[in-house]
């Protein structure tokens, strides 16, 4: 019976595990978004256009069009109960556009890892994933550090691999582009492991270059 | 007189042509706003960034950095106030 029991645990487990990687857009999906929100095309998201589709954003959940988003509204729109009371700073029940905008702008803050005043493309492709997996701010600075960048990532990897084998197939990361995969699998064996998922990231991030040749294999990032 | 019925003419049909051309402008405008947000809604479903727009909510993230003058202004109501107006114009630029 007990052994039954951790079947179906794992059973269950395993079924939010894919249920969750598969919510997560495709890279065309991903490229569609940032080219949308990068009206200028200059290859990097500005305050401004990201204002402007904030704006949009709540225009399209303000069904009543009364410049305010209920708790109905916000349901609709997807926006869970508990962002929303966190949001509602003044307590009155609903959304301004004040409280909006404020809760918008600190996730592009928050997502402006580099801390350049813009958003780049594997910065947005990173907000999409951390909005799956979250964040926790360690030494409570409002920012994401590497260190916490590592920890979601390792969360992010841990629902990317479904078949928990330890690595990434390129349908499991299917929300990077083919050339990021590629470039992130430096061994050229055709799997992202956990080390370089994540110092794909980092190195994309700093800009730095990528090891060659990482070991092969499940080893865990340091 | 003939002409200058002929000339109210024309300019009666070029008044009605060009305010058909600006109807016509207005639902391309609200279309790429629309599409602006189906593209985004595909890839975040919560338009308040879901687990980590949480963790930010949660964690009450400042929106604007200390050493930041972007949207500095003086008090927590004039910002509010400077939003709603800027919503508003955003809002009026969608339907002229």
């Amino acid at each position: 019976m007990r052994r039954f029991s951790s079947f179906l645990a794992a059973a269950v487990g395993g079924l939010l595990a894919v249920a969750a990687a598969r919510a997560l857009p495709t890279a065309a999906q991903i490229e569609t978004a940032f080219n949308a929100l990068n009206a200028s095309r200059s290859g990097a998201i500005t305050p401004a256009e990201w204002d402007r589709a904030s704006f949009a954003l709540f225009r399209a959940a303000d069904k009543n069009n009364d410049d305010f988003i209920d708790a109905a509204e916000a349901q609709a729109s997807g926006i869970p109960q508990d962002t929303f009371l966190h949001a509602d700073t003044d307590h009155d029940g609903r959304l301004s556009v004040g409280e909006f905008m404020e809760l918008r702008r600190a996730i592009f803050r928050i997502a402006d890892i580099d801390r350049s005043d813009t958003l780049d493309r594997v910065e947005y492709e990173l907000l999409i994933l951390m909005e799956q997996v979250g964040w926790v701010d360690s030494n409570h600075d409002g920012r994401i550090e590497l260190s916490e960048l590592r920890a979601s990532l390792t969360k992010a990897f841990e629902q990317l691999d479904t078949d928990h084998d330890g690595k990434l197939s390129p349908a499991e990361a299917g929300y990077m582009p083919a050339g990021e995969f590629e470039r992130f699998d430096t061994n050229h064996d055709g799997w992202l492991t956990l080390q370089e998922f994540i110092a794909g990231y980092r190195a994309a991030l700093l800009g730095e270059p990528l090891p060659a040749g990482a070991s092969t294999g499940s080893g865990r990032a340091k | 007189m003939k002409t200058r019925s002929v000339l109210a003419l024309a300019a009666i049909m070029g008044l009605l042509a060009a305010s058909q051309s600006a109807l016509a402008a207005t639902p391309k405008i609200d279309a790429r706003a629309q599409a602006l947000v189906a593209a985004l809604q595909a890839v975040s479903p919560d338009p308040l960034g879901g687990r980590l727009g949480l963790a930010v909510a949660a964690a009450n993230v400042p929106a604007i950095a200390k050493d930041s003058d972007r949207y500095q202004v003086a008090t927590q109501t004039t910002r509010a106030e400077y939003e709603r107006r800027a919503y508003i114009i955003w809002k009026s630029s969608q339907k002229s």
